[in-house]
């Protein structure tokens, strides 16, 4: 899964990026609005954290504009002002959620998972495909009630095929959500995580689509 | 004390009405008065001279008799008409029953002819008097008149009334008077009274408006096209007031949000480092690059509250200057001695070329100003770059080789919390508000600043100093 953060504050903004990858997510960074409206609209995000005050656009500016682009991508605002007025006015303009600096870190990651959930359509926040049970609270993984450690890219390309379950997902589309710009990474990488899956859990859960990439069915 | 703009209203008019009423009914009081006694003189007279056909003389005797009609009206003590008829030596020759054993004063006694009035007043009742003087001669030597002499008789008579009939008239109208001028009063207190409510329902209107005008609503106005015409200017006094008010407040309410949202920023920061930091243990150079952020955020926190305070202390009128003679030269030495270990470490040189001048001020007021402004030059400036302080007596320049202020930026930067674009994403550790405490500290002490700047070439703060 990956999430942009636009917020201007550079030790906020590289300690939000830091503490998110250390929680299995890739992480771009906008330190200003123009830049995070442009990355936004260049990428497919599974989540946006967009700070209200910025330089160049402000985060209202660009949550309208995304909207009015149909990027539907779910926002998480971040405000820091007490009156409700920003919030109603917010979650008017399509935030899906706000939270109020200063906040609990591991608040933050909860309101991401459940952002995340929604909008693949799932309401719990536990998984269950075939034999396999994933807590995407907990990020644990369990086969048949065992627990199986995952490195985070596993599980990052499990979490994504998941939640997408039933559709087809292309190697350009999983790197996309699992690495941030920084890394250029081969397409082949992908391939091998893919194995380590399919060793580790179920060597029917991941299918291979010829040509086009890989798809975790539905159960019947 | 509780005024009330009615109750005086009608006092007030009530009070001229009443004078206005009272010198009325005088004049027609005493205009009426006249207009009666003379009318009663002019039947005492015309009954003095009846009564005189009534007296005569033959062959010096003097006979007076009078008529059965004349009887009931002066004799009896219901008569209202009493008569005393003299010599012209006042020696009485008959007096009318009714008067009982008065007689009336014998004043002086006009001529041969002549009538002359007078007013007694005895006991609660008036009496009106004429003195009728005349003459008669002696029917008997006034055939022989050729002959002899004729012998006259001078007599007098006094023909009195009481005017009890007259004075009970003008007392009722008197009385009629007093009601009607009542009645009047209190017609025109209502009427007053109404009206002073009519005058007001237009003021009522305006203070409806301004009640509605509150802190949630500052917006509410009053239309001056509604109200009466005299109360139009009234009407925009108070939305001028409530539009400066508006403004003041707008401007408090956009600084709060901005400390609000300049304060949360760097305490979140500090809140998130330190709660990753002990999410799981990690190495020294981490925790040491964690301290190292909290240290800068710390600083960054308390450059900021610094100002907050020292700029809400000035809205509050509670920043007291202390004024004293300054002398210019102390203060920019003061100020470079603060500031260059900054100015090292970007390697920027500072020059100065300063005529002394001595100037009344406020010295740690002063010493922020050129601080502030110093460290802008020196925070935007360029790697190896330049500021120079020079003076023309009271206009001090400050000049650098910076990176400059876009020409849309410019009007912009003595406001608060206005930053740059280039400035803000770059990590400076500027809070935005040091412009704006320059600026407000030297309009307070009545001198002035302006800032001349180009893109790329640099950046000219004039400060005039206050003389
Ligand atoms: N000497 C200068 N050169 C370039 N830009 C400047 C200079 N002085 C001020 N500015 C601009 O004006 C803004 C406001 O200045 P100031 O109020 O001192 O805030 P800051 O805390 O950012 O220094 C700065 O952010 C910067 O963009
Ligand atoms: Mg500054």
């Amino acid at each position: 899964m990956r999430i942009l953060v636009v917020e201007d504050d550079e030790i906020l903004a590289n300690m939000l990026k830091e503490g998110l990858i250390e929680e299995g997510y890739a992480v771009d960074v906008a330190y200003s609005g123009d830049d995070g409206f442009y990355m936004a609209e260049s990428m497919p995000y599974d989540v946006i954290i967009l700070d209200l005050m910025l330089p160049e656009m402000d985060g209202f500016t660009i949550l309208e504009k995304l909207r009015e682009k149909n990027i539907e991508t779910p926002v998480l605002v971040l405000t820091a002002k007490d009156g409700i007025d920003d919030k109603v006015k917010g979650l008017d303009k399509g935030a899906d959620d706000y939270i109020t600096k200063p906040f609990e870190f591991s608040e933050l990651l909860a309101r991401i998972r459940a952002l995340i959930r929604r909008a693949s359509g799932n309401r719990s926040p536990i998984i269950k495909v075939k034999n396999i049970e994933i807590n995407t609270a907990s990020r644990e993984v369990y086969k048949d009630g065992k627990r199986i450690p995952l490195s985070s890219k596993e599980y990052a390309i499990l979490l994504y095929l998941v939640t997408n379950r039933g559709k087809v997902v292309s190697r350009e589309e999983l790197m996309e959500h699992i690495y941030d710009w920084e890394k250029s990474i081969e397409s082949n990488v992908i391939d091998v995580y893919v194995n380590f899956l399919r060793k580790k859990l179920n060597k029917d859960l991941i299918e291979t689509v010829r040509g086009v990439g890989y798809i975790i069915r539905k159960d019947e | 004390m509780n005024r009330s703009l009615r109750a005086r209203l009608v006092f007030s008019f009530s009070i001229l009405v009443l004078m206005v009423f009272f010198l009325f009914a005088l004049f027609l009081y005493l205009g009426i008065e006249r207009i009666v006694i003379q009318r009663v003189d002019e039947t005492l007279f015309d009954k003095a001279r009846y009564l005189s056909t009534l007296v005569k003389v033959e062959e010096g005797r003097i006979s007076f008799t009078l008529s059965k009609i004349d009887i009931g009206e002066f004799i009896g003590p219901a008569a209202k008409s009493y008569f005393i008829l003299r010599l012209d030596t006042g020696e009485i020759l008959y007096k009318s029953p009714s008067l009982g054993n008065k007689e009336f004063p014998l004043n002086q006694i006009p001529g041969v002819g002549k009538v002359s009035y007078f007013t007694i007043y005895e006991n609660g009742s008036k009496k009106r008097v004429v003195n009728y003087h005349f003459a008669k001669e002696d029917e008997l030597f006034k055939d022989l008149s050729f002959f002899l002499p004729v012998k006259k008789y001078g007599f007098l008579l006094q023909v009195g009334r009481d005017l009890r009939l007259e004075s009970d008239i003008i007392k009722r109208f008197i009385f009629y008077l007093i009601t009607l001028a009542i009645l009047a009063l209190l017609f025109m207190a209502l009427l007053i009274s109404k009206m002073v409510e009519l005058s007001l329902s237009s003021i009522k209107k305006i203070s409806y408006k301004v009640k509605l005008i509150s802190e949630k609503n500052l917006s509410e106005r009053v239309d001056p096209e509604r109200v009466d015409v005299e109360l139009k200017e009234l009407a925009i006094a108070i939305n001028d007031t409530f539009d400066r008010l508006k403004m003041a407040f707008e401007r408090q309410k956009e600084f709060i949000s901005y400390v609000s949202h300049e304060l949360r920023t760097p305490i979140s920061g500090i809140k998130l480092i330190t709660e990753i930091a002990l999410r799981k243990k990690r190495s020294q150079e981490d925790y040491i690059r964690y301290l190292r952020d909290i240290e800068k955020s710390v600083n960054h926190l308390s450059r900021l509250v610094n100002s907050i305070l020292l700029l809400s202390r000035m809205d509050m009128g509670r920043e007291h200057l202390k004024m004293e003679e300054l002398s210019l030269l102390d203060i920019i030495r003061d100020a470079l001695h603060i500031i260059s270990p900054i100015a090292e470490e970007k390697n920027i040189k500072i020059e100065y070329n300063i005529e002394n001048v001595r100037f009344i001020g406020d010295k740690d007021a002063f010493l922020e100003i050129f601080v502030n402004i110093l460290d802008n030059a020196i925070k935007y400036n360029k790697e190896k770059g330049w500021v120079k302080i020079s003076n023309k007596g009271f206009e001090v320049v400050i000049e650098d080789s910076g990176i400059g202020i876009p020409e849309k930026d410019l009007p912009h930067v003595f406001e608060r919390f206005y930053r740059a674009e280039a400035s803000r994403s770059r990590k400076t550790g500027g809070t935005g508000l040091g412009l704006s405490i320059a600026y407000e500290l030297i309009k307070r002490q009545h001198g002035d600043i302006k800032i001349e700047s180009r893109v790329g070439e640099g950046t000219k703060v004039i400060i005039i100093l206050p003389q």
